[in-house]
């Protein structure tokens, strides 16, 4: 893949939130865990990760939901669309590759959350594959705040 | 499977928001298209459709954008989950929802991938589901269209 003129950039699906980011990539990983699901609204999330100040808010404001004991998940207002992850006390900030102004811009490179993979979803890759345990180093139950 | 009499539930990742559908839904399918995308942040969304009158929502207040003419899609304020997508198809009004907001997604298939032109162009998923342009009437193709992302490394 080509490399791609910074800076990157996104945000929501009205226009009310934008961000761009100041660096490549560090992970692009999918993930399967079932708050990643239900707060995407999808049967896998995809995300990709920067560093805690990669991540700059350009125009409106996120509003975050602290979804876990250890993250907290950011969208928009007004529009409802999913848009970025960081932690509570770490050093990453990922958004979601769907609300990346190009989304095909960087290519998965891992599958995580693989515990709680619907049955019925197959994608036909060979990128490593690991649990949420695995991945970040804890579990999770959903419901948060 | 689950017992056909009981009401299908489901809400938001908060629980501020919960909805219950009556009966057998419409249709499952995928969608592609790039609205969806941008919505969830997702590849690709997967829908389960009810008739707007099997369904009811039971706690909580869903605020709703109206993200095209005709169109709204129904999230929770406060947690920021994706839940519905609402409109019409074949001119009856539907009431979409994401199928990981089902408290009991597993027990929905889909049978199709909408959209499907308008996919990542190295996104797809291996099943050998029929494909469509939008949703027209006709699959263009079953089976995926793509074996994986090019090789990164």
């Amino acid at each position: 893949m080509s490399d791609k003129t910074m800076p990157i950039t996104g945000g929501c699906l009205c226009g009310a939130v934008r961000y761009e980011a100041s660096e490549r990539p560090k992970k692009v990983p999918y993930c399967h865990c079932k708050m990643c699901q239900r707060w995407s609204g999808s049967v896998l999330a995809s995300w990709a990760d920067f560093g805690r100040d990669g991540i700059r808010c350009t125009k409106g404001e996120i509003t975050y939901y602290r979804s876990s004991d250890y993250t907290e998940r950011g969208f928009c207002a007004e529009c409802g669309s999913s848009l970025v992850q960081r932690p509570l006390d770490g050093d990453w900030f990922a958004v979601a590759t769907g609300s990346l102004d190009d989304s095909e811009a960087f290519l998965p490179d891992e599958h995580c959350g693989i515990e709680s993979q619907v049955s019925w979803l197959n994608i036909d890759d060979r990128l490593p594959r690991k649990s949420t345990q695995e991945h970040m180093g804890y579990t999770v139950e959903e419901g948060g705040e | 499977m689950s017992d056909k009499a009981m009401p299908i539930t489901g809400g938001c990742l908060c629980g501020a928001v919960r909805y219950e559908a009556s009966g057998e839904p419409i249709v499952t399918g995928h969608c592609h298209c790039a609205d969806c995308r941008r919505n969830s942040g997702a590849p690709v969304v997967t829908f389960v459709m009810f008739e707007a009158g099997q369904v009811r929502f039971t706690k909580g207040e869903r605020k709703v954008y109206a993200s095209s003419p005709g169109v709204g899609r129904a999230f929770c304020g406060h947690c920021g989950t994706p839940l519905t997508w609402e409109g019409e198809y074949e001119d009856r009004p539907i009431i979409e929802f994401h199928i990981s907001t089902l408290d009991d997604p597993d027990a929905f298939v889909p049978d199709r991938h909408w959209y499907h032109n308008r996919r990542i162009a190295w996104f797809d998923v291996a099943d050998g589901l029929p494909r469509y342009h939008g949703v027209a009437d006709e699959p263009y193709r079953h089976g995926p269209a793509t074996k994986g992302p090019p090789d990164t490394t």
